[in-house]
């Protein structure tokens, strides 16, 4: 007899052999009784609420304070007023890094969904609040700026993801409380690099320069991407 | 969650079935095994939560009788297809298993417990407990033959 007919008729006659009566209160049991999951809205409605009432704040105040600087009383220019989206890039970083600069990420484990839709449902939510106050502001200081709607939403988004990616980064690499002044550098360095771009390489905000913003936002697009998916591995790992 | 309720009910069922040879007792301990998970809210991936519903359908189970007793598998079991000669030795080797071989069987080749999950059950690495198992069906494997 053939190795593999024998294990197959060796699996039949035990499943014979370990055969149990059929159960009785099966169906009414199941149809009574449920683990009770939550839903994908209820989640993001419970992250919604999780997500501290300063972070919103301050995401509307960082709003305001870009418009305000980039509104032509002020004559900044809205190249400097794009200086503060990696803040608000710090925001959602830390937001979402809060329970492992805390070391308390075994609290988000002890809940019914698995960490990682808990980290992305939060990322969902602050993502998706900063990018229409992106776009909220992309319209004023496309106007303002005298440039079109595509190129301002590139130098408002690409530093915003710059930051995020490189904040994912270090809040993965730096444990506990030291991963706030890690990602506040990485933002402030982000910031500053765009003043000094818009004070020494101003020739970089022409028009036929949009190309090269073009790639730096993929790439910063890219390396979120990449961030994101470490992030949610890595939590799981830490599960495991 | 990836777990089929209708099917794991009837594994954790079978699994309390033959520890405890009681019909009503293994569906009342099955039932309080998936009602203490309904109940917890902590996430478990699929092979924690395996690990997790037989844990304390052991526990229940131990709880339930607690007297060590070794019975033939022949009681109590309903109708088969397969040849009766075939079943009778093979259950004439089974019987000769011991408690825990026979669980592992059980667990292994009927329930299809993941190794990863039985390893941690038994406090075992994969690889000793995959040649104990081997060990066992071999011994079973002659005994068909």
């Amino acid at each position: 007899m053939g190795g593999k007919q024998m294990d197959n008729k060796l699996k039949q006659a035990l499943a014979e052999a370990y055969r149990a009566p059929a159960p009785m209160r099966k169906a009414a049991f199941l149809k009574r009784h449920r683990r009770r999951e939550l839903g994908r809205r209820e989640l993001l409605a419970v992250q919604i609420r999780y997500i501290r009432w300063w972070v919103w704040a301050m995401s509307l105040a960082l709003f305001g304070g870009i418009l305000w600087m980039a509104s032509p009383a002020r004559g900044m220019g809205g190249w400097y007023a794009a200086a503060l989206t990696p803040f608000l890039a710090l925001l959602m970083v830390m937001e979402n890094g809060r329970a492992r600069a805390c070391q308390m990420e075994e609290l988000e484990l002890a809940c019914r969904m698995a960490r990682h839709s808990v980290i992305l449902a939060r990322m969902v939510v602050l993502g998706l609040f900063h990018l229409a106050l992106l776009a909220g502001l992309t319209p004023p200081l496309a106007v303002w700026g005298a440039a079109g709607m595509a190129r301002t939403g590139v130098y408002l988004l690409t530093p915003y993801l710059l930051t995020a990616a490189l904040g994912m980064e270090l809040t993965r690499r730096v444990r506990g409380r030291e991963c706030l002044p890690a990602c506040g550098g990485a933002a402030v360095l982000v910031s500053m690099l765009g003043v000094f771009l818009i004070n020494f390489r101003p020739e970089l905000y022409r028009p036929q320069h949009l190309p090269l913003w073009g790639l730096a936002l993929a790439l910063a697009a890219l390396a979120a991407g990449a961030e994101i998916i470490l992030s949610l591995k890595e939590r799981e790992l830490q599960w495991n | 969650m990836a777990i089929d309720l209708e099917d794991q009910y009837d594994k954790i069922y079978r699994y309390c079935y033959y520890r405890l040879r009681d019909r009503e007792r293994a569906e009342d301990v099955t039932q309080e095994t998936f009602l203490r998970w309904f109940a917890s809210d902590t996430y478990r991936d699929r092979n924690q939560l395996l690990q997790y519903l037989y844990t304390v359908a052991g526990h229940l189970c131990v709880d339930e009788y607690r007297r060590p007793v070794s019975l033939p598998l022949s009681e109590d079991v309903p109708d088969r297809e397969t040849d009766p000669l075939l079943s009778i030795a093979l259950r004439a080797e089974l019987d000769r298993l011991s408690q825990p071989d026979r669980e592992l069987v059980l667990l292994r080749c009927v329930n299809e417990v993941p190794m990863a999950v039985l390893s941690r059950l038994y406090g075992q690495s994969r690889f000793a407990l995959r040649r104990r198992l081997n060990g066992i069906l071999k011994t079973l494997r002659e005994a068909l033959e």
